[in-house]
Parts: C-alpha cells; structure tokens; sequence
C-alpha cells in the first residue's frame, strides 16, 4: 500500500471517528428511542449532586470491589437530577440496605418548596447483601425548575428507631414516548378531528 | 535513495499529524458551539478534554513538521 492511499485510510478512520462521536452525542440528548437511564453511584456525575441536607448523612465512603456507597441516619433525604430533556415518567432504582425492612418512601417534587407525590419502593429480593427498590414516578406533574427535579426519600423509621439505611446506587431510568408514537398520536388526534 | 526514502517517510508522518490536527481542531470547535448553545450537550456524556489533548499534541507536531 502506497502513502497516499494510508493516507486515505487514516483520513477516512479520522473522519468516521468524528462522526461516530456526534451520532452518539445526538443520540444520548435526544433518546430516540424514548429511553435514558442515568447511575448515581456516589460519584462525580453531571447530573446529581448527590444526597442533601448533609446533617441528616454521613460522608460517602469508598471501598474496593463494593463501590462508594452514603449512609442515611435521618429523615426525609433529598436529590435533584437534572434532565437531559423532557421525559414523561422516572422509574427509580435504588440499591440500598435496610436491617429493619420497613416501609420506604420516594416522592418527586409537584408544587412549592414541600409539595411532593410520594410512591413506595417495592422490594425486590435480590441474591447480594443489597435489596432493589422500585417506584414509578410522573415527571408530568412535576415541578421541574431549571431542568432539574428533585427528589425526597423518607423512612420514618430511621429517625424514630436510630437506625440507619445505606445507600449503594441509585438509577433512575427515564422514559417518555418515542418520536414515531407521538407522530401516530398527532396524526390520529388530526384524522378524529377531520373526519369524524 | 535512502535519504529521499526518509524524506518521503517523514513528509508521510508531517501529513498523518496535519490530518489528525485539522480533523481535531474542527470537532473540538463543533464541540465547544454545541456546548455554548446547550449548556450540557456534550459535557454530560463527553470528555472534550480528550479531544483538547489530542490537538494541542498534533499542533506540536504540526508547527514542528512545518518549521521543516
């Protein structure tokens, strides 16, 4: 192969570099698909920052093969997430510890300062030391300042019984519909208009 | 033959590191509108960081290839 023509080559994998890197920037902030899951796993991220009020929980601690994992020993806990764009629903999966498996609830912001629309976390038994909780939530009636909801996590327990919940990950998987559904959605509500 | 060889060689390294400086140099400067229009665009999924250290090093490469 002569140098101009590895020139060529070294061009063409240069370009497509590029090229890969918008389409992958293109797909994350517009999620065709209609799907986003972000992790908080107690570490730097874009997104959150982190748990607050900082009275209410200890300093995150990092372990090797574990991960970072914060420790909860006070009543309600917030966290903000900010959005990448707008999306219809968050399911929440928080990975944590819980000696006393009472009842733990998440709720996302909907009015002023101390309006929140809260949602069990349904357990879900894993094989590991962490449980999984689950809660849908309705990012449509929530109050969404600035891109950025905010979550409350409350477990009465906690304060009442001086136990304490650690928290390992928390992922939230964001969805809302895809662009071909709210198309057909258009074009039906257009079709009922018209013709019927 | 030998030293026009080791000419060609090194006009072909010159040419490698302009590519790789004139293709970094414009996508670090799509990077950086995108981010100035959307504040997030790129920083929350991108490190343009990497992009920055690729050009500064091929700009070295680039200025010294020229001076030749």
């Amino acid at each position: 192969m002569n140098n101009n023509k590895l020139l060529k080559h070294i061009r063409s994998i240069l370009l497509i570099a590029a090229g890969v890197l918008f389409v992958y920037l293109l797909w994350m902030n517009f999620s065709p698909l209609g799907e986003q899951t972000i992790t908080y796993s107690f570490k730097e991220s874009p997104f959150t920052e982190g748990l607050r009020p900082s009275t209410r929980i200890q300093k995150i601690e990092c372990q090797k093969n574990i991960g970072c994992s914060q420790v909860i020993f006070s009543d309600p806990i917030y966290f903000d997430l900010l959005l990448p764009r707008r999306f219809q629903s968050v399911k929440l999966e928080i990975q944590y510890q819980d000696p006393s498996q009472e009842e733990i609830k998440v709720g996302i912001r909907v009015g002023d300062e101390w309006q929140y629309f809260e949602e069990t976390l349904i357990r879900h038994q894993t094989n590991s030391a962490w449980t999984t909780g689950t809660a849908v939530l309705n990012l449509k009636i929530a109050n969404i300042q600035a891109n950025k909801a905010t979550f409350v996590l409350s477990a009465k327990h906690i304060k009442d019984n001086a136990e304490t919940i650690k928290i390992r990950e928390i992922k939230f998987l964001l969805s809302r519909d895809t662009y071909s559904k709210r198309i057909k959605n258009k074009l039906h509500g257009w079709y009922a208009k018209t013709f019927k | 033959m030998v030293g026009m060889q080791k000419h060609l060689n090194k006009c072909f390294i010159g040419n490698i590191i302009t590519e790789i400086f004139a293709i970094s140099l414009v996508v670090y400067i799509l990077l950086f509108l995108l981010e100035w229009m959307s504040p997030g665009f790129v920083s929350f999924y991108f490190e343009a960081d990497i992009v920055l250290g690729i050009l500064i090093v091929s700009s070295l490469g680039y200025f010294l290839t020229l001076k030749k």
